[in-house]
Parts: C-alpha cells; sequence; structure tokens
C-alpha cells in the first residue's frame, strides 16, 4: 500500500524518493488501526522490521526492496493483532470483537450496570425524568386509543368499501334540511330497477318500546326494524340462529347477547315469545354485540315484514325514516350511480313533491364515513366530531413533546457530570462509537422505563378515565400491533433524540482536558436547553388558555337562561297511547294530589328530548312555503308551568270554544321568520294548511334542544290524548316522599309499565354530556401537561442548584442573604425574572470570570 | 507441528542467553536451514504468551543504534518446562525413529494418480 502510494506520488511528481521513515510510519499506523494491539508491541514490531532492513541493505538491496520485503517477511498484520488479542483476553471463545462474528456486547453488562448505577445515585432525578415521560406517555396512550376507535368507525366491515348509505337532501323555499333516513320504499326500489344493487336493506328505528318477557319489563331505546338483508350488506355476526331466515317472518326478533341476557338470564332466548308493545315476537336468533365502532347501534331487531300492513311503510312516504343501506357490485361506478338516483323520488311522487313545493335530492355516504363526517337530521347516534378528535390529538402530541422536551433537558443536564467517565473510558481504550453507544442505550434504557411505568399508569387510570371520557378501554387495547409499534417507535425515538445529543457532544471529548478538569461543560448546551424550556412553557400557557376558553364555553351554556324554567320540575314519561281524551284529565288531577306537587302538564314532547317533526304550511302556501317546524302536543297549563313568554296574541284556554284540541297553533318567533312574516303580531290569525287552524299566539323563543344547537322553529298545540309527558313542579322538600306518591299513582294507572322518571335540569342538562367530556378530558390533560412541565423545571433547578452548591458557598461566606441565593437559579431559567438587580448580575458575572 | 514446537525452539535459544525477536527468527532459520519457515510477525504474539506464562521474563534496552530492542531471558520456570519439553520430544523422536528405521524417504510419496 505504502508503495503502491509512493508510485503513485513518484508518477505525479516524476521523482521516486523512498522515505523509509515516512513508509514505516504508515505502516505503523495501520498497526495501530487493530485494537489487538498496544504501544509496546508495536515498537517492538517496528524494531523488528528495522534490524531486517539492515540487514537486506547490507546483502546490497535498495532500501525500499528491503523495507518491502520485511514487511512481506512480517506477514499479514490482522493475524497478529488476533494472536495478541487471544493472549491477553481471559474469555473462552478468543474471536475478538473487531472481527465478524465476534462478541460485540462484552461491554454491554458494565454499561447495564454504570446505567443502573446512575439510576439509583440520582434517585430524585431519575424518577422526575422517568415519572414525567412516563405520564406523557399515558395520556399520549389514552388519546391514541380515544383517536384510533374513532377513526375505525366500521372500517371492518367485508366489502365495506361498497356499501353506502342514501341520504336525502329536501330543498324547501328557503331551506334545505338533509337527512339521514329516508322512505322506506327507497330500499326495494333501488334494488328492483338497478342492476348495481346488490343488496338493499332498510334499518327502522323504532324510538323506545316497551318489552316484556315474564316479569322484566323495561322501555328499549335500541329496539329496529330491519330487513333480512340487513345481515348480508353489514357485517352483523350471529351467534345463534340462521341469518338467512332470522328475519324473514312477520312478528320475528334478533336480539344482541347484551340483550338477551337482561331478559332472559341465562335461559336460551332461542324459539321463546317476548312481548314489544303488547305484540308478541318469537326470538329467532342471538347476535354479537355490536361494537364500540359502529354508528348503528342495536339492542333488538324485529322483522320488518311485521309492520308490512303499516299504511306508511308501502307508500313514497317522507314521515317515516328508514336507513337505507345499500351494497353496490364491484367494479361499479358510484358516482354515476348516485347521479343516476338523485332525483329518483320525483319519478314516484313527483307530483306530490310538487305540490309542495320540495325537491327532494338522493346522495351516497360511504358506510366508513358516516361516524365523523356526517352531520345529518336523525342520525341513529350522535356522530362524532372531527374537530375535538384534531384538538385531542394535538394536545397529546403537545404533551408528549412538553414531556419529550423535558426528558431531553434533564438527561442532557445530568450527562454534563459525565464527562470524567468519557475521559477514563477513552483512556483504557474506548472507542467513540462504543461511547455514543453507551450513552444512546442508557437513554434508550430509561425511555424504555418511562413506556413500561407508562403501560402500568395506564392499567391503572384506564377505569377513571373511561368514566370520565365515557369510552372502553382496557389493558387489551395495547395490544393491538400498531398501537404496539406506535408505542415502541416512540420509546425509541424520545430515547434517541434524548440521547443522540450528549453522546456525540460527550464523546467528542478529548480525555487529557476533560481529566485535567479544563473543560467545564456545565454551561454547554445552555441554549437548546433554554430554547426547550421557552417552548414547554409557550405550550403550556397555550394549554391553559385552551382549557379557560373550553371551560368557560360549558359554564356559559350552563348558566345561560335557556328560556324557561327548568328547576324544581319532575317528569313523569308515559308509555304509547295510553292516555286518551277520557282518562287524560283524571290522571293528571291524580298526581296534583299531593302536597309537594303545585302544579302539572301533560305534552307529547320536553325541552332535551325528542319532539316530533312536522311539514307545516301557511293556508294556501302549500307549494311555495312547506316548511320543517318542531311540533309538540301540550295541555293549557304547559305555557305558565315552564315560564314560556307570549310577546303576541294569546295561550290556549280551555273554556274559549276555539281552542278545541288541534285548532290552533302558538309559534314561536323561529317559525314565524322562516314562514316569512315580519313581525309576532302579523303571524298572529294567520291559518295553518288551511283557514281553520289559526296562529293564535307567538312565543318567545326558548332553547327547547340545548344551548349548542341553534333555536328551531317550534309549534305547540292543544292534544287531548296521547300524551307522553307529565311535568310536575314539587317544592323538592320531601323528594323520596314525592316519588313514593308518583310511583303509586303511576301503577295504579299502569300496572305492569316500567316507570320512567326524571329531574328537568338534570336531564336537560344531559346534552351537554358530550361537551362535559369534552371539557373534563381537556382539564385533565392540560393539568397533566403543565404537572410535567413543572416537574421538568423543578428537576431541572434541582440539577443547578446542585452544581453550583460550590458558588452558593461562597457566596454565604461573603454574606449574601438568603434572597440572593435564588437568584442564581432564576437566571438560569428563562424567566423573565428581574428580581435580581443589574448591579448584582454585573457582579455575577465578575465572579464569573474570576472563576 | 510447527506452533507446538515453537515453545522448546524459542526457550532453548533462550537457554544459551538474553536474545531479542529478530534474532530469535534469525537463528531458528539459520539452524534449520531454512526449512523452518515462521511469518516473522507471529513470533511476538507468542514470546508474549510464554511472558505471561512466566516462562521468559523481557527487558527494553536501548541498542548503540539507538534502536529500541526487548530482550528476553528464560526464566528457573521456564527451563523446567525446557527439560520436560525436551524429555518428551525425544521419547516421540525415539518410538518414530524406531517406527521408521525400515522406510526410506523416497518411498513415503504419495501414490501417483
Amino acid at each position: 500500500m505504502d508503495a503502491a502510494a509512493n508510485e503513485h506520488h513518484a508518477a505525479r511528481g516524476g521523482v521516486t524518493v523512498f522515505n523509509l521513515d515516512n513508509a514505516l510510519k504508515e505502516w505503523v499506523k495501520t498497526l495501530r488501526r487493530n485494537p489487538g494491539f498496544e504501544d509496546g508491541y508495536i515498537e517492538e514490531l517496528r524494531s523488528h522490521v528495522l534490524d531486517e532492513v539492515d540487514f537486506l541493505v547490507g546483502q546490497g538491496k535498495s532500501e525500499q526492496e528491503a523495507f518491502e520485503t520485511a514487511i512481506a517477511n512480517i506477514g499479514p498484520v490482522d493475524g497478529i493483532g488476533v494472536e495478541y488479542y487471544k493472549t491477553n483476553t481471559r474469555r473462552l471463545v478468543a474471536a475478538p470483537p473487531w472481527q465478524p462474528g465476534g462478541n460485540k456486547l462484552g461491554l454491554l453488562y458494565n454499561y447495564f450496570k454504570i446505567a443502573v448505577r446512575k439510576l439509583k445515585r440520582h434517585k430524585g432525578y431519575s424518577l422526575v425524568n422517568i415519572l414525567g415521560l412516563g405520564i406523557g406517555i399515558t395520556c399520549f396512550i389514552f388519546i391514541l386509543l380515544h383517536v384510533k376507535t374513532e377513526l375505525s368507525y366500521d372500517n371492518y366491515h367485508e366489502d365495506g368499501d361498497r356499501v353506502y348509505r342514501v341520504a336525502r337532501g329536501t330543498q324547501f323555499k328557503s331551506s334545505t334540511r338533509l337527512t339521514a333516513g329516508n322512505s322506506p320504499m327507497l330500499a326495494k326500489t333501488l334494488k328492483d330497477n338497478f342492476p348495481e344493487v346488490e343488496r338493499a336493506a332498510r334499518l327502522l328505528i323504532w324510538k323506545s318500546r316497551i318489552i316484556k318477557y315474564k316479569d322484566r319489563v323495561y322501555y328499549d331505546t335500541n329496539s329496529r326494524y330491519a330487513d333480512p338483508e340487513l345481515f348480508k350488506t353489514l357485517a352483523i355476526p350471529f351467534i345463534q340462529g340462521d341469518p338467512e331466515t332470522a328475519l324473514d317472518r312477520p312478528n320475528t326478533a334478533v336480539l344482541s347477547r347484551e340483550t338477551a341476557k337482561r331478559y332472559f338470564g341465562d335461559e336460551n332466548p332461542v324459539g321463546k315469545t317476548i312481548t314489544i308493545d303488547d305484540k308478541d315476537f318469537e326470538i329467532t336468533g342471538i347476535l354479537k354485540d355490536p361494537p364500540v365502532n359502529t354508528h348503528y347501534k342495536y339492542g333488538i331487531i324485529t322483522s320488518l315484514s311485521t309492520l308490512k300492513d303499516d299504511e306508511h311503510i308501502n307508500k313514497w312516504d317522507m314521515n317515516y325514516n328508514a336507513y337505507t343501506y345499500i351494497k353496490l357490485a364491484p367494479g361499479s361506478d358510484a358516482g354515476d350511480f348516485e347521479n343516476r338516483i338523485r332525483r329518483l323520488a320525483h319519478d314516484y311522487i313527483g307530483e306530490k313533491l310538487k305540490a309542495a313545493g320540495v325537491v327532494c335530492t338522493y346522495f351516497l355516504q360511504p358506510l366508513k364515513d358516516i361516524h365523523l363526517h356526517s352531520h345529518l337530521n336523525e342520525e341513529s347516534e350522535p356522530p362524532g366530531s372531527l374537530m375535538n378528535l384534531t384538538i385531542f390529538l394535538a394536545v397529546g402530541i403537545l404533551i408528549l413533546l412538553i414531556a419529550g422536551m423535558n426528558f431531553i433537558n434533564l438527561s442532557t443536564a445530568n450527562y454534563a457530570n459525565r464527562a470524567a467517565e468519557v475521559g477514563i473510558r477513552k483512556v483504557i481504550g474506548g472507542q467513540r462509537r462504543q461511547l455514543i453507544f453507551q450513552f444512546l442505550g442508557e437513554s434508550l434504557l430509561i425511555s424504555f422505563l418511562a413506556l413500561i411505568s407508562a403501560v402500568f399508569m395506564f392499567l391503572v387510570v384506564c377505569p377513571y378515565l373511561n368514566d370520565i371520557a365515557g369510552t372502553h378501554f382496557s389493558g387489551g387495547g395495547l395490544l393491538q400491533p400498531d398501537v404496539i409499534l406506535i408505542l415502541a417507535g416512540l420509546g425509541l425515538s424520545t430515547g434517541f433524540m434524548a440521547g443522540i445529543y450528549p453522546s456525540f457532544f460527550l464523546s467528542r471529548f478529548k480525555p487529557i482536558s476533560v481529566l485535567r478538569g479544563v473543560l467545564r461543560i456545565g454551561s454547554k448546551g445552555l441554549v437548546l436547553r433554554k430554547i426547550l424550556v421557552l417552548t414547554q412553557f409557550v405550550i403550556s400557557i397555550s394549554l391553559i388558555i385552551g382549557t379557560i376558553a373550553v371551560y368557560k364555553q360549558i359554564g356559559f351554556m350552563k348558566s345561560r337562561d335557556p328560556g324557561f324554567d327548568k328547576e324544581k320540575k319532575l317528569v313523569v314519561r308515559f308509555p304509547r297511547e295510553v292516555l286518551n281524551k277520557d282518562n287524560y284529565k283524571t290522571v293528571k288531577n291524580e298526581f296534583l294530589n299531593h302536597s309537594s306537587i303545585s302544579g302539572a302538564a301533560l305534552s307529547t314532547g320536553v325541552p332535551g328530548r325528542w319532539i316530533y317533526k312536522w311539514m307545516l304550511y301557511p293556508a294556501g302556501e302549500q307549494a311555495t312555503n312547506t316548511q320543517v317546524v318542531h311540533c309538540m302536543g301540550i295541555d293549557v297549563d304547559y305555557i305558565p308551568l315552564y315560564g314560556l313568554t307570549i310577546i303576541a296574541g294569546r295561550d290556549f284556554k280551555e273554556e274559549l270554544g276555539t281552542d278545541t284540541p288541534n285548532r290552533g297553533y302558538i309559534l314561536n318567533e323561529a317559525a314565524v321568520k322562516i314562514f316569512g312574516w315580519d313581525s309576532p303580531e302579523e303571524a298572529v290569525g294567520k291559518g295553518i294548511f288551511n283557514d281553520k287552524i289559526r296562529v293564535i299566539g307567538v312565543l318567545k323563543d326558548f332553547h327547547f334542544m340545548g344551548l349548542q344547537n341553534k333555536i328551531e322553529p317550534l309549534g305547540l298545540f292543544l292534544m287531548g290524548e296521547d300524551y307522553r309527558y307529565i311535568t310536575l313542579n314539587t317544592d323538592m322538600e320531601n323528594t323520596r316522599g314525592t316519588i313514593a306518591f308518583i310511583e303509586k299513582t303511576y301503577g295504579k294507572f299502569f300496572p305492569g309499565s316500567p316507570l320512567e322518571y326524571f329531574f328537568m335540569d338534570e336531564d336537560f342538562d344531559l346534552q351537554y354530556r358530550a361537551e362535559e367530556q369534552f371539557n373534563r378530558l381537556f382539564r385533565i390533560f392540560t393539568i397533566l401537561g403543565i404537572f410535567i412541565a413543572c416537574l421538568g423545571i423543578f428537576g431541572l433547578s434541582t440539577y443547578m442548584a446542585e452544581q453550583r452548591t460550590k458558588e452558593i458557598g461562597i457566596r454565604k461566606v461573603f454574606g449574601a442573604r438568603y434572597p440572593g441565593a435564588p437568584c442564581l437559579g432564576a437566571r438560569r431559567t428563562p424567566s423573565p425574572s428581574q428580581a435580581c438587580g443589574k448591579r448584582q448580575t454585573q457582579t455575577i458575572e465578575n465572579y464569573r470570570q474570576w472563576q | 507441528m510447527v506452533a507446538a514446537s515453537t515453545k522448546p525452539l524459542i526457550l532453548s535459544i533462550l537457554s544459551s542467553g538474553e536474545n531479542y525477536g529478530y534474532q530469535i527468527i534469525q537463528k531458528v532459520k539459520e539452524l534449520s536451514g531454512g526449512t523452518i519457515e515462521w511469518s516473522d510477525g507471529m513470533l511476538y504474539p507468542v514470546l508474549h504468551r510464554l511472558e505471561k506464562d512466566r516462562l521468559i521474563t523481557s527487558d527494553w534496552k536501548m541498542s548503540d543504534g539507538g534502536r529500541h530492542r526487548k530482550y528476553y531471558t528464560v526464566t528457573a520456570r521456564g527451563l523446567e518446562e525446557l527439560s520436560r519439553d525436551m524429555q518428551e520430544w525425544l521419547s516421540v523422536h525415539d518410538v518414530l525413529s524406531k517406527l521408521w528405521t525400515p522406510l526410506r524417504m523416497n518411498t513415503m510419496r504419495p501414490a501417483e494418480v
């Protein structure tokens, strides 16, 4: 090699000069590269080569020839190095570590020991470091699982990419309404007329029915009607029973396992009969419980053929809301199909729609997008919020950032203490990459300890968080491959990032300067640290601002007057069609028969609960002014009981002949506006549907659907039958006695029916549950984030103080008083603390120069 | 074979007085008439091994030409080891000589293929 180099030189320079000293130096360098050689061995070999050269030159060879021969005689250098290594090592398997197949991990045990020793020696620091990162990761795990669940809605269906829900847009004169449900005729029409529709199934939600088996009676809000096709369109696995035939007869039903357990306990329900709203249904199958991540939760599904004689089911009726799911044949163009079905309703009931002045448009929604992207009316469950999800994810990442920065900060600070170790390691032959490997490994070890502690913390706090967030996570959620991957990646990257800077920085030290103590490294990395701490502050502050905003929002919603009196009201719910013209007055009076109850009102709906929606139009304007209006049947006591304000016209009055049930409407301001009337006064006296039914009064708007929703048009009318709720004004004093009285009274009229009652204010506030959950989670995560940040600052300051003990000592000896010392620490953190005066700062600078 | 013989060779050479690596190699070459060929470098780890086994000791000295030389001396323990080796090698030699007397060197060629 040296010869070649020399020749090369010669060729370029044109002169051949062989310099024995240089050649020898080059050769010695190759020896040094081999870790088996020590200085003494090399010197011995060098001396040997020189002897040989002398001898050969004596025999008449040129210096260059002699040198080359001598080197050749010495033999391959690597082999010699290995021999030396074998002689020196105590290990039995003597393949040297630098050769392939050698044991590279020989020092691993030592690294591990040192790492553990460091952890033990700085217990507080280690705890802060591991705990901080651990808490951060715990938060992140929870948010990760939450986001993952939300994003995974309905992604498990076989051929799910070909399954769509057909939704509808109804365009009125001045507004458009998007609805998830559709006419029950749609599914059949699509299947019969469009070859690309492979399957089409309907799912009808029945708002609460009374389900009875032997002595077990419950209101069930999860009951559905469905076609048997549904099981081939969506993934709804059976545990028992045959999907093909389970729902093909009228009066058959399948139950989810949970529902089956509720009514049948350990009995096998298949073949048994259950009573739903006084009709008998045969149980033909048991379904797996619906997973959390589906938008259609079911408890009991009854056959849609049960309703085959219902007048609405076989008509293109817009009042029935059946969810229509279709599966397109493979390879069909969904966009093209959508275009062709857009105006389908007009082919069948064009006349009627035209008369109503309505344009009806169908569109497709991919199954996977329904949960997060569809916010239509009549959704089967409240949809998820993409925005909340994004915010959560951002919070998760921010917390992780805070924790990660802490970790990096504390690690860097701590490494500064280890310059001496680096020096010693280098002196006894540690190579730079070994040091890098050691420090990186150490930092990875700590980050994985944090990861493990995070998993444990998650297992511990999971039930509490579930409680707050309404989620259903468990330790099992961690075992999903992608979660494991993300967590491992997280541990690795945090460890790596925390380790990379110090390891490269430290391993660069020259041992001599470190050991002599020339190098003061405490202040190195200070800029990085300052930036990190500052970023942490910024993140913490933005989190705090976010929390305050969310908190105020909810406070606003809860404290603002909803426009009606929701206090001290107890509401009892009645089954369908049990109150009629003949008995409602008796029932009402019976409930009033208690000293604590001062008032009662009957109605078909109450604020915060589901209310009918009807299509109303002013007399003579059906084609041009049909609008969807929430409608509620009430009695004469309702408006005063709820403290609603009439701003024009008058309230219903029993004694006036024109107010016989159904003969007049009281609208709210929003309804007046949507019909295009200029003022409440103008609205009074207008006819609804025809001239016989008139608007007799206008109500001031009130939030009957919660403050987060805008106030929609509302119409009230006197009903006289089929009331569903009685609202009782109570003095809230002897609540237990009042409830006992209600139970007794209810039982007297409706023996065997389940009693459902609730307090108006509590029930109404349930509408803010999603917001509350969001708020509480946000708050917890913010507090944790700030806690982690504080933990970091605390760790860092303690560390700083520890490093400067000597300085503080000297200062005290010189007469520094107590408040002076903490200023030192304050200066090191980039807070705008101006506690130290300029003069004092100057002194500190002087001192440092002197030092 | 060469490896096994190295130890007694070195010990024998050193038993006649202290010496350094280069000279030891020259001596081996000289005595064997070139039939024993080591790669020179390999001698040094062996010397190091012998020193570690306390059969020889070493000492750095400065040559006249100002060159560092490491001189090796055999220890008492080394001499003991040498006499043991000598007996072993001689007895092996005896046995092999008896076995090989009827044979001639030229008959020991491998059969031609």
